[in-house]
């Protein structure tokens, strides 16, 4: 409203008086990660899954600590994983090995019934040596390739936020959130006619392991750009809020 | 059409908008980055690794355990 600005222009102590100072947001709680990390843990959790919620809501506390540290110059250094790719030899031996292992991880762990203690105990193992390696730093040190293109970027974040609404519109018109739908299927009422065999245990497993060395993997091309900011960060305004 | 084959068509539609970013980020000059060095973006950082690995393992959790 331009007459309200000209008016607090002319009278910039009334103005001061009234306006009440937003307090902050902490900058961990901004980081559009965490909001995604908390709201995919509220909707698990209401999903009767409040185990698999909580662990959401731990991650996305941990990624709002670790942000901050980041911000603050506090956080603890990283330490890559791996030395640098040496001679083609030694590094095809590795990765032989590490195929071999998780050929007969899902090989093995297929053969278990979901939602058994042992497959807990085996996917939690994976899962946490994963995190933990994550944790430590990038698989190698980072080879310093070229700024990204932050308008090509927002496109792959967008279609991550698009896949993650039309889950979300799949949930919302089941008939509860405990009850799967046939017209509405999500990922999962959709997986679990192949999670019902071996063979699609196995299958999925495998893409499972694939897909965390695929992340880890990604570390090793690390973009060095000026910016450290999150690719999901969400500044809240005087504007927006 | 029915509501099931939408939804599906949508998962679809998506899947496939995955593979054309891929393909046109390998055009030279192209805006779009690979999917790999925009992970690798995102994983710059602690912070991010913890993220995107969280978000992988929560993945394998809700196929698989209790």
């Amino acid at each position: 409203m331009p007459g309200l600005s000209r008016w607090r222009a002319a009278h910039p102590t009334t103005a001061s008086r009234t306006a009440r100072p937003r307090p902050p947001l902490p900058p961990g709680v901004r980081d559009g990660r965490v909001i995604v990390l908390a709201l995919a843990g509220f909707f698990d959790g209401v999903s009767d899954n409040w185990l698999h919620g909580l662990v959401l809501w731990t991650a996305a506390s941990v990624v709002g600590w670790e942000a901050a540290q980041e911000r603050l110059g506090v956080a603890a250094p990283e330490r890559p994983l791996l030395p640098p790719p040496g001679p083609g030899r030694r590094s095809r031996t590795t990765s032989a090995l590490l195929v071999v292992t998780a050929l007969l991880f899902a090989a093995t762990v297929g053969s278990w019934h979901r939602y058994t203690w042992p497959m807990t105990a085996a996917v939690v193992l994976v899962a946490v040596a994963g995190l933990a390696v994550g944790w430590r730093g990038p698989l190698t040190a980072p080879t310093g390739a070229p700024t990204l293109d932050r308008v090509g970027s927002r496109l792959w974040v967008g279609l991550a936020v698009a896949a993650g609404l039309w889950e979300l519109f799949a949930l919302s018109q089941q008939p509860s959130f405990t009850q799967g739908s046939y017209a509405h299927p999500t990922v999962s009422v959709l997986m679990d006619s192949v999670l019902s065999t071996h063979a699609g245990r196995s299958l999925v497993l495998l893409g499972w392991l694939a897909l965390g060395w695929f992340l880890l993997d990604a570390t090793r091309v690390t973009p060095r750009s000026r910016s450290r900011t999150p690719l999901l960060q969400v500044e809240v305004t005087d504007d927006l809020a | 059409m029915t509501w099931h084959e939408i939804t599906i068509a949508g998962y679809a539609s998506l899947a496939l908008t995955v593979v054309a970013f891929q393909v046109a980020s390998r055009k030279p000059d192209s805006r779009i980055p690979p999917l790999r060095t925009t992970l690798g973006r995102v994983m710059a950082t602690r912070s991010g690794r913890v993220a995107v690995l969280a978000a992988w393992a929560w993945l394998g959790l809700h196929f698989f355990a209790l």
